[in-house]
């Protein structure tokens, strides 16, 4: 029942934050509001019981990428004055959510769907780092192993768009 | 039968030719030309051994180590000739480009090669989580060769257009397969089918609402109707060599995966079969419409690929899932990139430094100073408008008699007067190459070799291809 | 339900409530005497600092970020591996190192590319 209304308040959490990361006008304010977020989630995954997500959430989104995103706003510089007027942004919110409603509802009615807690895939030790670790590593070997191929992409990206370039022969 | 290690040979091939790229691009001591060179020869090795491989029914290859998440059949086969030869025309045309346009580095054909290998994964996943990472690797590439030129203002724009509205469909990939798993239980296709076949498509609400997101996700990535609108600035953006690749090796690739997915189960294609059939026909009058109003012709091309995704939506929505073989949506993706790679390469070396030459009127009497290319650009838009006895022709003759016994007479007739309207803006190009004084001699398009023999190449692949016969 | 994992939740709203609550409440409780010399920054002796704390960083930092990003996601598929080495046996050794000998090559490239120096 505790765990419940834990779960409840994160939940609050994250939408809140969500909605300060659309809703805030400078971006530093918005990325803020976004740490929330992914803080609570990391919350809903340790009431879930997945250890590992909840360690690679705080460590990886919280910490790596969350710091990667002040950077970027850092590199930008964005003054009061830099901001757009945003005029009628609230017309736009409303216009935005009469158009998402319908996927909204679709979205509901597929979680009302879904098989609930009584349904039991969760075994002894479910998200346990080990127990995780001999599934990725024996069911989940393709993916895992096309994710080197994905880091080396996004190297070899992150060096020609932003790093120095080499001579043209 | 070959066994299953020469079966993922083509994709170990380019893997380890783009992380050779990479590691060449380090040491600094080749040149882009050297590297292009490079490059084909790795896509080449890989298309012969792609082409050596012969497979009677789907294999699973190393069932037991991956679990079977890779499955090969013929169909994936043949997608993946199609995606390496894109690579191979690329790499050639490219190695022209670069010679008037000064922003390359041995990295741009790594990253062809990446892109590559993303996309023969994607042909051959038959499971949601790997989908996804083979197109973000295949998207990601390609978002970073769309960005290449980094002096370039319509450059940027075009990669921040592409990179933010490509992030919303992986976003709605992921979105569809946490669905499809809650429904199911399962994200590989083949447990997906059976669930299907067990219990039902529609009594499923979870499953139906997943199956929709990854569609949508799919729809964006070929740029059919609702999600059209980012395909003009993003290949008007794009480099020529690298706007040819996004249209015809992306396409297939997303095409293939497409039709693996619509064909897990019966009910499934057939629940979404009647929207799709709107798709296609409001796909293929929206790329009409659109093409009709262009002057520059990297634009027209981008709006003529939103046509060509509606014949192939119509090729998948007479596809059958009891004995798929996809004949005919790969005989017209491999129709379609040959005629588009073609007028790629030769915007490649016609073009001009920077790019100058852009419009229609910048091609007017081409015919009469550069008479091959004139006539390998008509023959290349006579193919994708499919005049006989073009490739193209043929292609469309498939698709159109598939659609006619599975019973869409409809689409049919639509299809063709779709076909009739395109002659419009393919027509236009053609009568400005033939029928206008010369305004310019292009001379600087003269002392170039690789692009003008991969033109070459390819009028002769549309002729022969039109005269190889496949069973609809 | 992991008793841990809920009090480790419960310390999360802690850090997201108590943390700020303080803060702010230090704003308020606390004494507080404005001045322009006790707000000055002061480093060492050295009088003034230059610009402000939103100054423009060079696009270098952000190359070292996203390549940060990228080999502490490769150390993190690592966690699971070693704690799962005994049941995982060779075969999961060998496709941790194929695994990491791609993510090598990268090193290997921006190595020899020169992106970490510093110029």
């Amino acid at each position: 029942m505790f765990a419940d209304g834990l779960f409840i308040l994160f939940t609050v959490f994250a939408v809140v934050g969500a909605a300060g990361l659309v809703l805030f006008k400078h971006p530093m304010n918005g990325a803020m509001s976004f740490v929330v977020t992914l803080i609570a989630l990391a919350g809903l995954y340790a009431l879930l019981n997945a250890k590992l997500i909840f360690a690679i959430q705080l460590i990886v989104y919280a910490g790596a990428i969350m710091s990667l995103i002040i950077f970027i706003i850092m590199f930008l510089n964005i003054q009061e004055e830099d901001l757009p007027a945003e005029e009628g942004r609230f017309k736009y919110l409303i216009g935005g959510v009469i158009v998402v409603a319908p996927v909204g509802m679709l979205l509901t009615k597929a979680v009302n769907s879904l098989p609930g807690s009584e349904a039991t895939i969760a075994g002894a030790g479910f998200g346990g780092v080990k127990e995780v670790g001999v599934k990725l590593f024996t069911e989940w070997l393709l993916p895992f192993e096309i994710v080197s191929i994905l880091l080396l992409v996004s190297l070899v990206g992150a060096v020609v768009l932003a790093g120095k370039r080499g001579t043209n022969k | 039968m070959t066994n299953d290690f020469m079966l993922l040979m083509p994709l170990i091939i380019t893997g380890v030719g783009a992380i050779a790229l990479m590691l060449i691009a380090a040491y600094d001591k080749v040149t882009i030309e050297q590297a292009s060179m490079a490059s084909m020869g790795v896509f080449g090795l890989a298309f012969l051994v792609q082409l050596s491989n012969t497979i009677g029914t789907a294999v699973v290859p190393y069932d037991t180590v991956f679990n079977g998440m890779l499955v090969i059949s013929n169909f994936t086969k043949v997608a993946g000739l199609i995606i390496l030869a894109c690579g191979f025309f690329t790499s050639m045309s490219a190695h022209s480009y670069f010679k008037q346009n000064n922003f390359c580095t041995t990295e741009f054909y790594s990253l062809v090669a990446f892109s590559a290998c993303g996309m023969l994964l994607l042909t051959m996943s038959q499971e949601l989580i790997s989908v996804f990472i083979s197109l973000e690797i295949m998207s990601l590439a390609i978002y970073i060769l769309v960005g290449y030129d980094r002096q370039n203002k319509r450059a940027a724009e075009a990669v921040m257009k592409y990179l933010m509205l490509g992030a919303f469909a992986g976003a709605f990939l992921t979105m569809g397969t946490a669905l499809v798993y809650g429904g199911v239980g399962s994200t590989k296709f083949a447990l997906i089918g059976q669930a299907v076949a067990a219990n039902g498509f529609f009594t499923n609400p979870a499953l139906v609402c997943g199956a929709f997101f990854i569609l949508v996700a799919f729809l964006f990535k070929v740029a059919a109707f609702p999600f059209h609108a980012w395909v003009i600035d993003v290949y008007d953006g794009a480099a020529a060599p690298v706007t040819g690749y996004m249209a015809t090796g992306l396409k297939t690739a997303v095409f293939a995966v497409f039709a693996n997915f619509l064909v897990v189960d019966e009910t499934m294609r057939a629940g979404w079969v009647n929207y799709l059939f709107y798709l296609s026909i409001l796909t293929m009058f929206v790329g009409n419409l659109i093409a009709i109003g262009q002057t520059s012709l990297k634009r027209m091309l981008a709006a003529s690929g939103i046509v060509h995704t509606g014949y192939l939506l119509i090729a998948l929505v007479a596809v059958s899932s009891e004995h798929f073989s996809g004949s005919v949506i790969l005989y017209y993706l491999g129709a379609y990139s040959v005629g588009t790679l073609g007028i790629f390469a030769a915007l490649s070396y016609l073009g001009g430094a920077n790019e100058k030459r852009q419009t229609f009127d910048d091609f007017k009497g081409l015919a009469r100073v550069r008479p091959y290319s004139a006539a390998a650009i008509a023959i290349f838009l006579l193919s994708m408008a499919g005049i006989p006895p073009t490739a193209g022709f043929m292609g469309k003759l498939y698709i159109i008699t598939s659609a006619i016994s599975a019973g869409q007479v409809a689409l049919a007739v639509f299809g063709i007067i779709s076909s009739i309207l395109s002659m419009w803006y393919y027509l236009r190009l053609i009568i400005n190459m033939y029928f206008h004084e010369a305004v310019e001699g292009f001379e600087d398009t003269a002392d170039f070799k690789f692009a003008p023999a991969c033109t070459f190449i390819l009028v002769v692949c549309v002729f022969a291809i039109s005269l190889y016969p496949i069973a609809v | 339900m992991a008793t841990e994992l809920v009090l480790s939740a419960i310390a999360l709203i802690g850090i997201a409530v108590i943390v700020p609550l303080i803060m702010s409440l230090a704003k308020f409780l606390g004494p507080s005497a404005g001045g322009e010399i006790k707000n000055d920054p002061y480093e060492s002796g050295i009088k003034r600092m230059i610009g402000f704390a939103d100054q423009k960083f060079s696009v270098k930092f952000y190359l070292l970020a996203i390549l940060f990003l990228l080999f502490d996601i490769e150390a993190v598929f690592m966690y699971p591996w070693a704690v799962s080495i005994r049941e995982l046996g060779w075969f999961g050794f060998t496709e941790m190192v194929v695994f990491m000998v791609l993510l090598l090559t990268g090193l290997i490239y921006i190595l020899k590319k020169g992106v970490l120096n510093w110029r």
